[in-house]
């Protein structure tokens, strides 16, 4: 038990350093070191502590501005419906096809990892949808102490997407900030900070839908959820307020060694039973 | 829904105030939630010392020995009796419907800024919260 706990705080506080959320952590630290036989539940806590991270972070980010609320809401019905099919199918999947797709999960993130850089100008399209609705967005940046005001396009294209995070959130019980970001900064083209933001913004509602799924399902098991949730916030609050004061590149080259690695000890685990 | 063409100050104010109201009530939903989870964890310590550094599964010690609780009226019971497992599951609960109350204030701050747009959006994510939870105990 402490050990769950003294491990999902560092779990919370590596993912906050690098972005990421705990889940791709805590399900691996879960399984196949403590001992938690059943991948679901192990599932079933990284949701919880998903949204534990998602409202925490989200708060602070909501009060100044940098998160696209309208964004996030708009992209709410496609991730939330999503989720809900992802953790319905969870339920009917075979303990080995999840630790395959989680293996396969960890890989793909250690590539997208590797290639992640800063939005690049595009050329700015008009998007009707994203007019009528409002999603431009602008905040105060207090890092550079300007004012950054951007146009939301290809709205529509966000929306779809972003099925497939809310599905693999739900399915895995991961945040899918992986996919959401390069989402809405790169094809939406929101900058950078505020794609992050909302994403993390976004991420609790989708979870609170699969959660839902896997509470009634009881594959929620508080002795685990529990100290994996406090463990994780606690983690990533921590993380948050370092994230500034380190040098966070070293830390995501490790991280993506020891990702690749964990992603080929979950693959075996599948193949082998 | 055609009167406001242009961002005039007085909707970004109104803008301010929403998401200042929505960043309170997700750190409040948080802060209560993990504080009950905690309560949950001591006493669950008090009651079972054992755990501290053992097993992590709750099936074995609730009272009606068939699982810990995952019904939302067997939860608050249990959590009124100072059952350990409930307790826990109470503040995970209460985590879980954080974001669901934000989802329902929303609702209600876009319907008073007459934008009935977002309104409708976040009505159908509040709708498909609700199919979640009734279709996880079908």
């Amino acid at each position: 038990m402490l050990m769950a706990f003294a491990g999902s705080t560092v779990a919370g506080l590596v993912g906050s350093l690098l972005g990421l959320g705990g889940g791709l952590i805590v399900v691996p630290m879960l399984t196949l070191l403590l001992g938690v036989h059943d991948i679901k539940y192990a599932i079933g806590a990284s949701i919880v502590s998903v949204i534990a991270t998602s409202s925490g972070a989200g708060a602070s980010y909501v009060k100044s501005h940098i998160a696209n609320i309208r964004v996030g809401m708009f992209l709410e019905p496609s991730t939330t419906l999503a989720a809900i099919l992802g953790a319905f199918v969870t339920g009917f999947l075979d303990d080995r096809v999840l630790y395959v797709l989680f293996g396969c999960l960890m890989a793909a993130t250690a590539v997208a990892m590797s290639r992640q850089k800063e939005g690049h100008q595009r050329p700015l399209r008009p998007d009707p949808i994203a007019d009528r609705l409002a999603l431009h967005g602008g905040y105060h940046d207090p890092a550079t102490g300007k004012d950054v005001t951007y146009r939301v396009c290809r709205s529509r294209f966000g929306f779809i997407v972003s099925g497939f995070a809310g599905l693999v959130s739900g399915l895995l019980g991961v945040g899918g900030g992986i996919m959401k970001v390069p989402i809405m900064s790169l094809a939406m083209d929101m900058p950078m900070k505020s794609a992050t933001a909302t994403s993390n913004f976004m991420m609790g509602t989708t979870a609170a839908a699969s959660a839902a799924v896997y509470f009634a399902r009881g594959d929620i098991d508080p002795l685990i959820a529990g100290p994996v949730a406090t463990g994780v916030l606690l983690g990533a609050t921590v993380g948050s307020r370092m994230l500034r004061k380190i040098e966070a590149r070293s830390l995501k080259l490790a991280f993506m060694a020891v990702l690749l690695v964990v992603a080929v000890q979950m693959l075996l685990k599948g193949v082998r039973g | 829904m055609t009167g406001d063409t242009s961002q005039t100050s007085n909707t970004g104010n109104r803008r301010e105030l929403v998401e200042n109201i929505l960043g309170n009530l997700l750190s409040a939903g948080v802060i209560s939630s993990v504080a009950i989870i905690l309560i949950g964890l001591v006493l669950l310590f008090i009651q079972h010392p054992e755990y501290l550094g053992g097993e992590l599964r709750a099936d074995q010690i609730t009272a009606t020995g068939e699982g810990y609780p995952h019904h939302p009226m067997a939860v608050v019971k249990g959590a009124f009796r100072l059952e350990a497992p409930a307790v826990i599951m109470l503040g995970l609960l209460l985590l879980i419907s954080t974001p669901v109350l934000r989802v329902i204030t929303s609702i209600a701050a876009f319907a008073l800024q007459r934008d009935w747009i977002f309104s409708a959006i976040t009505t159908i994510v509040l709708l498909i919260l609700i199919v979640a939870f009734w279709l996880g105990k079908a």
